[in-house]
């Protein structure tokens, strides 16, 4: 231990001595290492930034759509829940996402897009801005310039329908704005639900919760179906108008009144027609061609729909029960107490329809309460052959009739039709603008949407999932895929420059400890006959190597800090706080080491193989 | 007196630019306290038979070479590199012909260096080496590099290192060759006071057959046969017998 520690102290005063030699030697090092640390250090840099900047911007997780498939609930709920997807909100109409905003005390209007928010918007998260609550918007820096509005200002807005003669506004308060990088145009974010509402005025409906005027979206009556009972048979003629420009397409002449959709009570000895559509439903229009065909028949006319349900709560679960009309349409039944008299369906629009079910007795008595929110739902078959099922939750009330036979209920063909309109689109429980209770025509979907997948890796695979389902998106999945190809081909020409300079340094690096060995031969020999012999002899020449290296490569990261700085600073304006052109991690700089000193090792322990083979013999006298 | 390092018939033969030499040591026997001397002309197997000595060349046969110390006696023919090298530095003191001092080293570091990689306790060391320079008169140079000094003041360092271990052998090769008459004197005068204080024995390789003849105790010299122009042979024989 003594003699090794002696003889690294010996290397360490030679390379002292040779002061000029041994810089030379470290300069030569640090020159083939500085322009490699370099060249990383600008690669890792660039690349880090290009990456940081696409990770810190939300618009390249960005997927927007760019077709106008009309989406439901049900996607959005299913997209919510992938695991790729970081948020999604539904947008409405593009066209009617716009309204005029101003200062309260100012008079100046900007139009502004609307943009709809929910919680956790990736995009306002992002940049630290809390999620508009109702009655709060979020403003763009544009927007925020236009209107010389700021973080607490109150706006107006107003919105208009029918060029400008219907005008509504609301106050929004602005919670917050964004800043300049989270987009150019001036938009203004609020909840999806006060931009439906929006929505809902421009599309010249009410809207009751704000006041705003408007036609109310009652549910229309339709069905697929039609029995017709007659006083007498009509001639095959008048048979086969029933099918002319009626919206029905077959007509059936039934023997009986027997069968499941036969609602009770009909008045005996009637000629009964079978009326179908197909596929669609027939509509109050319809309804009247019919009747206006059998005029001067005593004609009874009711509305079919086999693929309705209602499903109450009862006693031990649930009461399943198929609906029948309870009357003819304006006319009630000889064997049924009509509960209450219904609108005719051509004046049907201005009026609600009774909620009242009859229900067989015992089926009333498990019921319970007959105050229910029952649950209709409506069995469609698909074109693709499969069954879909849309359902609604409606308030009813239930009353017994004892000519109702078991597994149905009867409902008056107005509700009837109004519920038959589940088949098309989604009905909501709701109240007309004067505060009655009604069925509304709920929204069939939405056309777009802002998503954000939820990493740089997951915008491709969600783009073509997407594109699977029809739904063609634009992404920057291209810009993405740039700056990782950028990374590859980087990566291939350090690795070219690298092999070359790697080559270059481990020649020069052994060619320097070469000649040195060749230098200190007559010293080498000495110590070889003062008694240093094998391993402790090669000491020397590896602990020169270690320290020239070690030297080098630490002279070159100094360099290397120098050099970066000024990159840096040269290219700061184009740099964001925190952003770096040039750089290491600290990491990077130990394996840079490492790296050398595994080459000084190697490079000292072939020139201390050539140096065993030395016989002191030779190099005592060789002068 | 006690023996040293003795050798019988040993031989190498080295080849060398086509023309071989071959060098025959009959017997040969180094006493302590006694400064032999090896003269002859260039090319006579001076240096040869020195680099065998100092361990540092193997000869090719052998019949007897050992190393006694303190009663115990050591086969050198059959000990490995690792063990020749640890009697190379524990026993064997080394003057080269131009001093063969270590230039990043100052004179007292280079004295000091054979003592230092022994592990020998350094205050001994330093009081050796005080002891030694005040003998060689080399005093006031111990802070010197050795480039700074003479050619004499390099040779008496040189000694100084050669000795600072208390060697039960030293042994010099041509060690005034690099210096004047005058100065040859001196040297060897100092070296042969120094060695003989230590009680070593001392083999010194010399041209200079007149100096060596007032300085040595014995003096051994080589008989040179030419065989064939490129064929020679050298025997190893006492300086009474030479011819």
């Amino acid at each position: 231990m003594n003699r090794c520690r002696e003889i690294i102290r010996l290397a360490a005063s030679d390379v002292r001595h040779e002061w000029r030699m041994s810089l030379c030697m470290m300069l030569a090092v640090a020159a083939i290492a500085t322009p490699l640390l370099l060249f990383f250090g600008l690669k890792y840099g660039i690349i880090e930034t290009l990456r940081q900047r696409l990770l810190d911007d939300p618009s390249s997780m960005e997927i927007l759509p760019l077709t106008d498939k009309r989406l439901d609930d049900a996607w959005f709920e299913q997209k919510r829940n992938d695991s790729r997807v970081a948020f999604v909100v539904p947008h409405t109409r593009r066209l009617s996402a716009q309204a005029e905003f101003s200062l309260q005390e100012k008079k100046s209007k900007v139009m502004l897009d609307i943009s709809p928010t929910l919680e956790n918007d990736t995009l306002l998260l992002r940049y630290g801005v809390p999620v508009p609550r109702s009655g709060e918007c979020v403003l763009t820096a544009e927007a925020a310039a236009k209107l010389k509005a700021r973080a607490g200002d109150t706006l107006v807005c107003q919105v208009s329908r029918d060029r400008g003669k219907v005008r509504v506004s609301r106050p929004f308060s602005v919670s917050a704005v964004l800043p300049g990088r989270a987009g150019a145009l001036p938009a203004a974010y609020i909840r999806l639900e006060e931009l439906k509402q929006i929505e809902q005025f421009k599309d010249g409906r009410a809207v009751p919760e704000l006041g705003w005027p408007g036609s109310d979206p009652l549910a229309y009556p339709a069905a697929p179906g039609a029995l017709v009972a007659l006083s007498s048979q009509l001639d095959a003629v008048r048979e086969a108008m029933l099918c002319q420009n009626t919206g029905f397409a077959s007509m059936k002449r039934l023997e009986d009144a027997s069968g499941d959709l036969m609602p009770p009570g009909l008045p005996e000895g009637r000629t009964l027609y079978l009326l179908s559509t197909v596929g669609g439903m027939a509509d109050s229009r319809d309804f009247a061609a019919v009747a206006d065909r059998v005029r001067g028949n005593d004609a009874y006319i009711l509305p079919l729909n086999g693929t309705l349900k209602a499903i109450l709560p009862a006693d031990g679960g649930e009461e399943t029960l198929a609906l029948l009309p309870a009357a003819a349409i304006g006319r009630s039944l000889p064997g049924l107490p009509l509960p209450e008299e219904g609108p005719s369906w051509t004046e049907f629009s201005s009026k609600p329809a009774p909620r009242i079910l009859l229900v067989a007795p015992e089926a009333a008595n498990r019921i319970g309460p007959h105050e229910v929110k029952a649950k209709i739902v409506s069995t469609i078959r698909a074109k693709d052959g499969s069954f879909q099922e849309r359902e609604a939750i409606i308030g009813l009330k239930v009353q017994a009739a004892e000519s109702v036979p078991p597994g149905k209920a009867l409902a008056a063909p107005s509700l009837l039709g109004q519920l038959g309109l589940l088949a098309e689109r989604p009905l909501v429980d709701g109240q007309t603008a004067s505060g009655v209770p009604a069925l509304l025509l709920g929204r069939r979907g939405y056309s777009g949407f802002r998503m954000y997948a939820a990493g740089l890796e997951q915008v491709a695979p969600m783009k073509a999932a997407l594109e699977a389902e029809g739904i063609t998106v634009s992404t920057r999945a291209d810009r993405i895929e740039e700056v990782l190809a950028l990374n590859k081909y980087l990566n291939i020409l350090f690795w070219i420059i690298a092999a070359a300079s790697l080559a270059g340094g481990m020649g020069c690096l052994v060619s320097n400890v070469y000649a040195n060995v060749e230098r200190k031969r007559k010293e080498l020999a000495v110590l070889c006959l003062l008694g240093v012999h094998g391993l402790r002899l090669s000491l020397f020449p590896l602990t020169s190597a270690i320290i020239l290296t070690l030297g080098g490569i630490l002279g070159s990261l100094m360099l290397f800090h120098a050099l970066a700085a000024a990159i840096n600073s040269v290219f700061s304006a184009h740099l964001a706080e925190g952003e770096l052109f040039c750089r290491l991690t600290f990491t990077h700089q130990l394996a840079a080491l490492g790296m050398a000193l595994a080459l000084a090792v190697l490079t000292g322990l072939a020139a201390s193989r050539r140096m065993l083979r030395i016989q002191p013999a030779e190099s005592l006298r060789d002068e | 007196m006690k023996t040293c390092m003795a050798a019988e018939g040993l031989s190498i033969r080295r080849e060398k630019n086509g023309s071989s030499f071959a060098l025959i040591v009959p017997h040969l026997e180094v006493f302590y306290g006694q400064a032999l001397a090896v003269v002859g002309t260039s090319g006579c197997g001076k240096s040869t038979l020195l680099d065998m000595l100092a361990l540092i060349l193997r000869p090719d046969r052998v019949s007897r070479f050992t190393l006694e110390r303190e009663g115990r006696r050591e086969d050198l023919f059959s000990a490995g590199p690792s063990r020749l090298a640890q009697i190379r530095g524990t026993h064997i003191g080394y003057v080269l012909q131009s001093g063969g001092l270590l230039s990043f080293l100052s004179v007292r570091d280079n004295i000091l260096l054979p003592g230092r990689l022994l592990g020998l306790p350094p205050a001994t060391l330093a009081r050796r080496a005080a002891e030694l320079a005040e003998l060689l008169g080399i005093t006031g140079q111990m802070g010197k590099k050795p480039q700074h000094l003479s050619g004499g003041q390099r040779q008496r360092v040189a000694i100084a290192r050669a000795l600072i271990h208390s060697p039960a052998l030293v042994l010099a090769d041509e060690p005034t060759a690099a210096v004047d008459q005058a100065s040859a004197e001196d040297i060897c005068s100092v070296f042969k006071t120094a060695v003989r204080e230590t009680g070593a024995a001392l083999v010194i390789v010399s041209h200079d057959r007149p100096l060596m003849e007032r300085m040595a105790d014995a003096m051994v010299t080589f008989h040179v046969e030419k065989l064939t122009p490129v064929d020679a042979r050298s025997t190893l024989v006492p300086r009474e017998n030479a011819p």
